[in-house]
Order: structure tokens, then C-alpha cells, then sequence
């Protein structure tokens, strides 16, 4: 293996181990690159994918780092191993785990403690860590030791540092292509990264894997065509909804404001009726006990005056009775009978 | 609603509550006669003694509660203040309400009446306050001089945060007093004030007799608080102001308001912590406003101090618009701002229409209108206005304006005859006016559109500016119509601004059948005006 700075006119070099020591793993990006927590659960469901669309009996994955995900699998019952370039990571692996991983290139061939051959080999983002001759020569020790790759290494990870090669996807379908592995088109692996690809030994001549490609392409530009038109659907809804946008709403604003403010002005004419009507209640119960007097008064003048005339009658009748001019005699006098007359006729306030 | 009257029993209606400690000779027994020359006899005097050691005053006090068993004499060892005291006396005390005394001033003989009117008349009165007359330390008749009486407003919490301006008679609910622990220590100096802040947080009702039914005596010289005891005082009422508005939620600090010879008052600075968005509204209707405008809007830049602020100038001309927005870009670059201004094109030729349009225009949480020309003078003057214009309960929030003079040209309005009016228009703007008008934040029956900031959403709800007034009295109506559903306009004395106009009409104007056809009766009757403010109405 080479040294630090040993190749010429190089200040790094993508196969030094030493690229890959401890703060490499904890500075790696997202969650730090530790047993336990995040890492285990991530490979754990990722095992759970592998075991059950592929079944594999053995596995090999390439470009371990801390083999968590060589233990999650072991754990499911796979006979799986792994190799790294680190021998600080392989170092950090589990007691249960470490004697299944080796540590060494891919690119110099797998290390011959490995088993030959195995069902699947998982390599995930490793190979834009090497340079890009390095890369090729791993994919040959690849694609010798198996018929089935997982295989994921991002598209656009430049800004990392230890990114030595990062290629486009249909790169690295041209470079296992050459060893007779093809992109497996009924597998979607995008529960591992939305690049991953699963590459199988395929027997094709040229004419099928185009068949094959264009069937998929079909079904995705049909999907393409479908969301595009639902998306000018969704903007003409949009459109139809705000055809004047921000101003609208300060319109309507200023139509809440003029009509609150009216508002006021209804208060205003509810109160100035509401003393007009009770100006007139006031008018009309006036009016009414006006009226009532007068009819009293009317009435009374009647009444007293048919009283008068009953009492002026009566006078009248007795001061021509005889018993009034005995009886008036033998009361002693003028004066008294006068007082009596007084009392008979007066009105009685 | 049926009133449950209290159950009272034999109890009075009001039990006199004096702490007494060495009064000045004379002024003890004067009050004494006071007390028992009341019109209505339903009262009790609770007199405590605050450890006085003084034998000819025990011999006194002893010979009134002989003679008279309405008074209650309680007699302390030691002198422990006059919270403490004050304290022990409500312990005593039965009646429904308590009224506090102190030792050396008098009270008419009305007292009890009125408050048996208040109680008669005001369901749920727990604090009643009324006003004051001064004598001099050895005088027994008030002298008929405005510069000895203290007319007060009606319930002003605003201004009872800067001074506690309740002072003598202050009255309240046994119930109340007791049930809040009566004085707190710790507030030494400052006790009343604490005191009264928490029972108005309480109280149902508070109430104002504006009748001059207590007479205070200035303290003789030698006993006036030394200068040493002051800055005491005054951090215990800073203590007491803070607290209170801890809880009633008010999110402010309190700072110091203060004239010097004349008195040291509190200032209630808003923080507006979570810096909601605040709107600048100001109009250029014509040619000769737009100038009046830039100046505006670069003056309330300059003393803005507040960054989420967003500018709105209303115009009425597309060309008028051009013009403003990029002489605005330019000021903006030259003070090296980032908050946003907007020039909006209107039509219309009512300034409260264009003023509408604007505060629909923004979605800030309040809303700051400024008339072209008027100029901000006062540091972080957004703040102190909006501010207090988003707090519970406030309707519009006005500036005290200036005129070029410095002269003020009014702190806010009042309503006189049934017409609106300047308030203290001709006053020095240091001028103490009277009753501290001019310096106190406080409430008024109105204030002008020169500067007034009111929360966006009141605005709304309330319908903005009406439209139907050709020039005038557009802001007196929006604080007509919050005033009377109960929010209250506040002149807050804080903010200065340099006004150029004359707002009011000169002489008639058919705007005032506009304001009475909508407000009637109710433009007669202005809570905080009294006799005496009269005088200061221009």
C-alpha cells in the first residue's frame, strides 16, 4: 500500500489508508459515522430490503468501513463479509463482527482469507473515493467474485475532499457493462439512495438490453407526460384563484374597512330613532292624558250640573211643601232654615 | 341586573382608616372634627397609633374614642411604618368601604354621602377616588387657587402607571383590600402606589368623584423628604410599576420621567420583543405635499430605530410615485437601511381615503400615520408608539406635536362645547401644564391623525378613517368610535413630533354637523376634561 505524498506531484492520495482515520469518520457528513444510532438503523432497514428481495446466502460488502452493515446482515443470518481500506475503521468494528472483515484494496484483488464467490456484493459509496483507474480495476475484482452488485456512489458529491472520481451514473453502467453486468431493470433500489442500481450478470446481445432500456423508458416518459400535465392544471387552478394577486387583498381590505365604518353610521341613525320614537311615546301618552282630562272634564260639567237641577227641584219642592213652612216655623225662625237650605243646596266639593 | 346588597349587618359604610405618627400639633384634632361632622353617620374611624410615644396624643385619642365608640384606637409599641400600621388598621376595620386619611390633612363633611351615591348608583364600585385641594401647614381654610387643587380624569391606567395620581381620597372595598393583603412591604416610599396598582388589577369598577372632598396639608419644610430618602422612594415605585405590568402582561421596562423642582415619575418604554412588523402610512396628495412627505419619511427614518418597519406613501399620480420612489431609494442607500418602502397609487382626493388605501396595502401588526410634514423628533419613537398602541385594551396611540416654535401645539384633544379641541396648544413643551398634562402619558378623549398609531386590526374592525368627512375630523371620529366601545386613546407624551399645519378648522366647518350628526350628546361629555382644564383649551 502506498504512503502519503509518495506518488509524484500528488499532495494526497486517494489509496493512502490514512485519508480514512478517526476524523474522517466523525466529521462525516450528517449524522457522525459511529456504532450504534443512526448508521444501525439506516443499514438495518437496508438489510432488511436485501435479505428480502435477494435472499442472499452470502455477501460481501466492499468498502465496509465500521461493518455495520456486515453486522446488521449477520444478524439476519447472512454469511456476510466486508473489506476496507481503513484499517483505523475496521479497527472500530464490533468484537462479533471484526473477524468477518479484512482490510486491504479492491483495487490490488480481494483479500484471500475471503470466501471466491458470493451471492451479493454491496458497494456503497465507495468507488468516488478512488481514483478512477482504481476504480475500474475494483469493479473487475467485483464483478469476478459475484453475479449481483449493489451498487451506489453519488452523482454529485464534489465538494468532499476524498472524492477523487465522482462519476455520472450511466458511467459506471458503461464500466460494469464491460464485465457483462447489466442494470437489473425490474429492481428499484432507490430504497438504498435515489442512484443506487442493482447490476446483474446478464447474457444480452445489444438488441435486447435496448429493448429492455426503451420498455423502461416508455413507462417513464408516459409518467412524465402524465405529471406535467397535472402540474399545468394545478397552475391554471392558481391563476383562476388570485387573478389579481397581493393588490386584491388590500382591495378587499379597504371594502372591510368602508363597510365597518358604515357600520357606525347605522349606529348613529338607530340611536337618533330610537330618541325620536321615544320622543314620540312621550308625545302621545301627553296627548292622551290631554285628552283624557278634557273628556273628564266634559263629563263632570254634566254630571254637576244634573245634580244642581235634581237639588234646585228638590228646594224647590220643599220650600212649597207644607211641611217645609210648618216645619220651618216651629224651627224658630228665618236664620236657621236658610242655613238648612244652605246645606241642601250646597255642592258637595 | 338585580343587586344583591352586601350582607353588612350593623357594620358602617365606610370605615376611616389613619395611621398616625407625631402630626404636625393641630392638624390631628382638625381632622378629628372632620370625621365627626359627616353629613351621613354610617362610618368608623380606625386611628393606629404607629408607636408615637407622645402622651398628650394618646391623652387625645384616648379622650375621642371615650366619647365617640365609632372610633377605634389601637396603640403600637414600636413605629414601624405606615404600611405596617396601615396594615393593622384594615384588620380592625367593617365597614364596606375603607377610605385612607392621613394624620395631618382633613375631609369634608360629603364623604360618606358620595360614596354611598357611588355605591348606589355604580354596581360593583371597588375603587373610588376623588379630587384634592392643598393647604398650607398651618392653614384651616382651602384657598380658592387652581395652584391648590388636583382635578383629576377619570380612570386613567395609563397614567397611573407614570404617577399615582388616585392619591387622597382613595377608596376601596374592604373585600378587596383585604383579599390582596393590604400594603405590601418592601415598597417603602412607594407603597400607595403599589398598593393602588394592585387593586385597580382587581377591581370591578373604578370610579371617579369630581368633587374636591379632601384636603391635603403641605408638610412643614423641615419634615419634606430629604433628598437622600428620595431615590429610595422612587426605585421602590419603579419596582412596584415593573411588577405590575409583569402581570397584566405588559411586555415593557420602566425608566425615569422626570422634571427637575417638580417631580420624578415613571416611564413605560414597550420592548415589542418579538419585533412584529410595524407600517409607516403617510400621503402625498399634491405636488406641494410631496416634499412634506420626504421630509416625513426621512425624519421617521432617522429616529426609527426599528428595523421590521414597512413604508407606505400613498400618492395619486403615477409620475408623483416615480418621483418619490426613487428620491426614498436614495435616502435609503445614504443611511444604509433595509426595510421596505412601498409608494402606492390611489385615486381620490380625501386624505383619509389615501390613508385607508395605505393601511390596507400592508400586513403589519400596527399602524403608524403621519401627516406630510410631520417630523419625528424622538429616538425610537416607533417603538413607544406602536408599542403602546398593541397593548390590551388601546384603541389610537397619539404623539405630543410641537409646532417650529417649540411651543406645543397640542397633547392631545379634548373635547370642550361639543367641539373637539387642542389640548395645552401654547405651552412651552417643558411646561409641567397643569396636572402634568403635557409631560404624563396618559389617557385623552381623542388625538389628532399629525401622528397616531393604532393596531392594523382595530383599525379594521373599526372601519379605518370615515370617508364621508370632506377634510377634518376623521381621527376624531376613529377615537369616537373605539372610545366608546370601551378602547382607550392614549397621548403618549414620550414622542414629540414637529407639526406644520393647523388641524382644526379655522372657524365653521361643515365637517362639525358631520362629527355631531354621528356622535350627538357624546361630544358634550369628555371624561378626563374638568372645570380647571378649561383653561387650557384653545
Amino acid at each position: 500500500m502506498s504512503e502519503p505524498d509518495s506518488a509524484a506531484g500528488r499532495r494526497i492520495d486517494a489509496a493512502s489508508p490514512s485519508l480514512y482515520d478517526r476524523s474522517y469518520y466523525g466529521n462525516y457528513e450528517g449524522a457522525p459515522y459511529e456504532k450504534g444510532g443512526h448508521w444501525t438503523r439506516f443499514f438495518g432497514a437496508i438489510a432488511d430490503e436485501v435479505v428480502a428481495r435477494f435472499a442472499p446466502k452470502t455477501t460481501l460488502d466492499a468498502g465496509c468501513a465500521l461493518g455495520v452493515f456486515v453486522g446488521e446482515l449477520r444478524q439476519r443470518g447472512v454469511d456476510a463479509w466486508g473489506m476496507d481500506l481503513s484499517d483505523f475503521a475496521v479497527s472500530q468494528a464490533d468484537e462479533d463482527v471484526l473477524p468477518y472483515l479484512r482490510t486491504g484494496s479492491l483495487a490490488e484483488g480481494l483479500h484471500p482469507d475471503l470466501p471466491k464467490h458470493f451471492d451479493l456484493i454491496s458497494c456503497i459509496e465507495v468507488l468516488e473515493h478512488l481514483e478512477v483507474a482504481d476504480g475500474d480495476r475494483a469493479i473487475a475484482n467485483l464483478c469476478a467474485a459475484t453475479d449481483r452488485i449493489l451498487f451506489a456512489s453519488t452523482p454529485d458529491g464534489f465538494a468532499e475532499a476524498t472524492h477523487f472520481a465522482c462519476r455520472a451514473p450511466e458511467e459506471w453502467s458503461v464500466v460494469f457493462a464491460r464485465h457483462g453486468f447489466f442494470r437489473d431493470l425490474d429492481v428499484n433500489a432507490s430504497f438504498l439512495a435515489p442512484w443506487a442500481v442493482v447490476y446483474t450478470r446478464q447474457n444480452l446481445t445489444a438488441y435486447e438490453a435496448v429493448a429492455r432500456y426503451d420498455r423502461k423508458f416508455a413507462r417513464y416518459s408516459d409518467e412524465n407526460r402524465q405529471l406535467r400535465e397535472r402540474v399545468i392544471e394545478l397552475e391554471k387552478d392558481i391563476s383562476d384563484l388570485s387573478p389579481e394577486g397581493e393588490s386584491d387583498i388590500a382591495g378587499l381590505r379597504r371594502q372591510v374597512i368602508a363597510l365597518r365604518d358604515e357600520l357606525h353610521n347605522v349606529n348613529a341613525d338607530r340611536e337618533r330613532l330610537r330618541a325620536q320614537i321615544e320622543q314620540m311615546h312621550s308625545l302621545a301618552s301627553d296627548q292622551v292624558a290631554e285628552r283624557e282630562a278634557a273628556l273628564n272634564a266634559d263629563h263632570r260639567e254634566k254630571l254637576e250640573r244634573a245634580v244642581a237641577d235634581a237639588r234646585q227641584e228638590l228646594r224647590d219642592e220643599y220650600e212649597s211643601s207644607l211641611t217645609w213652612q210648618v216645619g220651618s216655623r216651629l224651627a224658630g225662625g228665618a236664620a236657621k232654615s236658610k242655613q238648612i237650605v244652605r246645606r241642601l243646596t250646597s255642592r258637595d266639593e | 341586573m338585580i343587586r344583591v346588597p352586601e350582607p353588612d349587618g350593623d357594620s358602617p359604610l365606610v370605615s376611616f382608616v389613619t395611621p398616625v405618627f407625631r402630626p404636625a400639633p393641630g392638624a390631628f384634632e382638625r381632622l378629628a372634627a372632620a370625621v365627626q361632622a359627616q353629613d351621613d353617620s354610617s362610618w368608623e374611624w380606625i386611628i393606629v397609633d404607629d408607636g408615637s410615644k407622645d402622651a398628650v396624643l394618646s391623652a387625645t385619642i384616648d379622650a375621642l374614642a371615650e366619647v365617640e365608640p365609632r372610633i377605634i384606637s389601637v396603640a403600637l409599641d414600636t413605629n414601624l411604618g405606615i404600611g405596617h400600621a396601615t396594615n393593622r388598621a384594615l384588620r380592625e376595620a367593617t365597614g364596606r368601604f375603607v377610605a385612607f386619611v392621613d394624620h395631618d390633612d382633613t375631609i369634608s363633611a360629603e364623604v360618606v354621602a358620595a360614596i354611598r351615591r357611588t355605591d348606589r348608583f355604580v354596581a360593583g364600585a371597588d375603587l373610588i377616588y376623588t379630587d384634592e385641594t392643598y393647604l398650607s401647614a398651618d392653614a384651616d381654610e382651602v384657598i380658592p387657587d387652581r395652584d391648590f387643587e388636583f382635578r383629576k380624569p377619570a380612570w386613567s391606567p395609563e397614567r397611573l402607571r407614570a404617577q399615582n395620581y388616585l392619591n387622597h381620597l382613595t377608596v376601596v372595598r374592604r373585600s378587596l383590600a383585604q383579599s390582596i393583603g393590604g400594603i405590601r412591604p418592601g415598597f417603602e416610599g412607594a407603597q400607595d402606589h403599589d398598593f393602588v396598582l394592585r387593586v385597580s388589577e382587581k377591581a370591578r369598577k373604578i370610579v371617579h368623584i369630581p368633587e374636591a372632598l379632601y384636603q391635603w396639608r403641605e408638610a412643614p419644610a423641615s419634615v419634606l423628604a430629604g433628598p437622600e430618602k428620595k431615590p429610595m422612594a422612587w426605585e421602590a415605585g419603579r419596582r412596584a410599576v415593573t411588577d405590575h405590568l409583569e402581570r397584566v402582561g405588559i411586555d415593557a421596562e420602566v425608566g425615569r420621567l422626570s422634571v427637575p423642582g417638580v417631580g420624578d415619575w415613571y416611564s413605560v418604554c414597550p420592548l415589542l420583543s418579538e419585533q412584529p412588523l410595524i407600517a409607516l402610512v403617510t400621503t402625498a396628495l399634491a405636488g406641494a405635499e410631496v416634499g412634506n412627505a420626504v421630509i416625513s419619511v426621512c425624519t421617521a427614518w432617522a429616529h426609527a430605530d426599528y428595523t421590521n418597519l414597512h413604508t407606505v406613501i400613498v400618492t395619486r399620480t403615477a409620475e408623483i410615485a416615480a418621483h418619490l420612489k426613487e428620491v426614498l431609494r436614495l435616502e435609503m442607500l445614504r443611511r444604509g437601511l433595509s426595510n421596505t418602502f412601498d409608494v402606492i397609487v390611489v385615486e381620490g382626493d380625501k386624505r383619509q381615503v389615501l390613508l385607508n388605501a395605505g393601511a390596507a396595502h400592508t400586513n403589519a401588526a400596527a399602524i403608524v400615520f403621519v401627516e406630510p410634514g410631520t417630523q419625528a423628533r424622538t429616538d425610537g419613537w416607533v417603538r413607544l408608539l406602536a408599542g403602546m398602541a398593541l397593548q390590551p385594551g388601546v384603541g389610537a396611540v397619539g404623539a405630543r406635536c410641537l409646532r417650529a416654535t417649540e411651543e406645543i401645539d397640542n397633547a392631545g384633544v379634548i373635547l370642550y362645547r361639543g367641539l373637539p379641541r387642542a389640548l395645552l396648544r401654547g405651552y412651552g413643551p417643558r411646561a409641567t401644564a397643569y396636572g402634568t398634562m403635557a409631560v404624563l402619558p396618559g389617557e385623552r378623549a381623542a388625538v389628532t391623525s399629525q401622528c397616531v398609531a393604532v393596531a392594523a386590526d382595530r383599525f379594521t374592525w373599526f372601519g379605518g378613517f370615515a370617508e364621508h368627512y370632506e377634510a377634518y375630523f376623521y381621527d376624531i371620529d376613529l377615537c369616537m368610535k373605539m372610545r366608546t366601545d370601551g378602547w382607550r386613546t392614549i397621548c403618549q407624551t414620550q414622542v414629540d413630533v414637529l407639526v406644520i399645519s393647523e388641524h382644526f378648522p379655522l372657524g365653521w366647518h361643515d365637517d362639525i354637523y358631520r362629527l355631531q350628526e354621528r356622535w350627538g350628546t357624546q361630544l358634550d361629555a369628555d371624561p378626563y376634561l374638568n372645570v380647571r382644564d378649561q383653561e387650557t383649551v384653545r
